[in-house]
């Protein structure tokens, strides 16, 4: 009797911990589909602006940045 | 029968003259550049232009500048794109001294624009204690400001640079610096992209001059970007809460 008890209760515990990593992995891929086509290039535009900095010294003036910006948003649209 | 021969041997040297002179006058000079990015640090640039080539094509009265773009199978790379457009390999500078006319021709959203500048919009300053040797030519520095404006206001200015030789006799330069009494071998719109001679040879090429579907000034240029500039802004601020949202989830460096 115990151990018939001791078992369903690992299994109960078991799913649980199953069912976890799926509701956790479905969040994930919600966040990235609500964002939208300008914030996807802004962000990937100031990625590059960041790296681009640290490897020259050098910033981007507003129309270069400006031309990244588009090129990445008409990628994403 | 003298006098017909002797005649006949002036009218050969005479033809001959001519046309030697009419091959100087339309002799062109094709200029090879490339393009680099003053570093501060040692690190490699993901936006790296060492494979971009560009080509300054000149005779005595005009010339034409342009990236020389080799259609590839990584044309369509995203980076090569942002690599192309940031060391202005899409815009084609043209000048012709004869009728004072310059511009560059540039895609703007899918219109083809002939943007005018000023003939003379480099108001340089040559330092003729400034001097350096390039590829075996000594070179002169020249330096100017250049501002950029949104209805009248400035927005950006840069410090411009071009070193030029005395010895190769023309007003042409990569990249609009030009106005010199020497071939630029060197120089800088913004301080920071550098285009450098890598070879000079004579050319048959011609000079295409761009068509476009529409000409501007420069200043209405100038204008169309800067709207473009504040638009972007605007649309970062809107979306501000989802940016700082999405800067959180990624990966920490």
């Amino acid at each position: 009797m115990k151990k018939m008890i001791f078992s369903a209760v690992a299994l109960v515990a078991f799913s649980f911990a199953g069912m976890a990593n799926e509701i956790e992995e479905e969040k994930i891929e919600t966040i990235t589909l609500k964002l939208s086509c300008a914030t996807i290039a802004a962000i990937q535009t100031m990625v590059a602006s960041e790296a681009h900095c640290n490897e020259t010294g050098n910033d981007w003036d507003s129309w270069t940045y400006n031309f990244v910006y588009e090129t990445y948003y008409t990628q994403c649209s | 029968m003298k006098k017909i021969f002797i005649s006949y041997i002036f009218l050969i040297l005479f033809i001959g003259c001519k046309t030697t002179k009419q091959n100087t006058i339309n002799d062109k000079t094709i200029v090879m550049y490339k393009v680099s990015e003053s570093k501060k640090t040692d690190k490699p640039i993901k936006f790296d232009p060492s494979f971009l080539t560009f080509e300054l094509i000149y005779d005595k009265n005009e010339s034409i500048f342009h990236l020389v773009d080799k259609l590839d199978g990584n044309s369509n790379n995203i980076d090569i794109k942002i690599t192309k457009g940031i060391y202005d390999g899409y815009i084609k500078f043209y000048k012709n001294n004869l009728e004072k006319q310059k511009f560059f021709n540039v895609d703007e959203k899918g219109l083809i624009f002939n943007v005018e500048t000023d003939f003379k919009n480099y108001k340089w300053e040559i330092n003729p204690n400034d001097t350096k040797e390039i590829s075996g030519f000594k070179c002169y520095k020249a330096t100017a400001k250049t501002e950029r404006k949104h209805n009248g206001k400035t927005q950006d200015i840069f410090q411009s640079y071009a070193w030029f030789t005395y010895e190769i006799p023309t007003s042409f330069g990569p990249r609009g610096l030009d106005g010199l009494p020497g071939l630029v071998l060197e120089g800088s719109f913004d301080g920071n992209k550098i285009f450098y001679v890598t070879s000079i040879n004579k050319t048959d090429r011609n000079i295409e001059k761009p068509s476009a579907q529409k000409t501007i000034s420069y200043e209405e240029y100038s204008n169309l970007k800067y709207d473009s500039v504040f638009e972007m802004k605007k649309a970062q601020q809107e979306n501000a809460a989802e940016i700082e949202q999405a800067k959180k989830q990624l990966p920490k460096k």
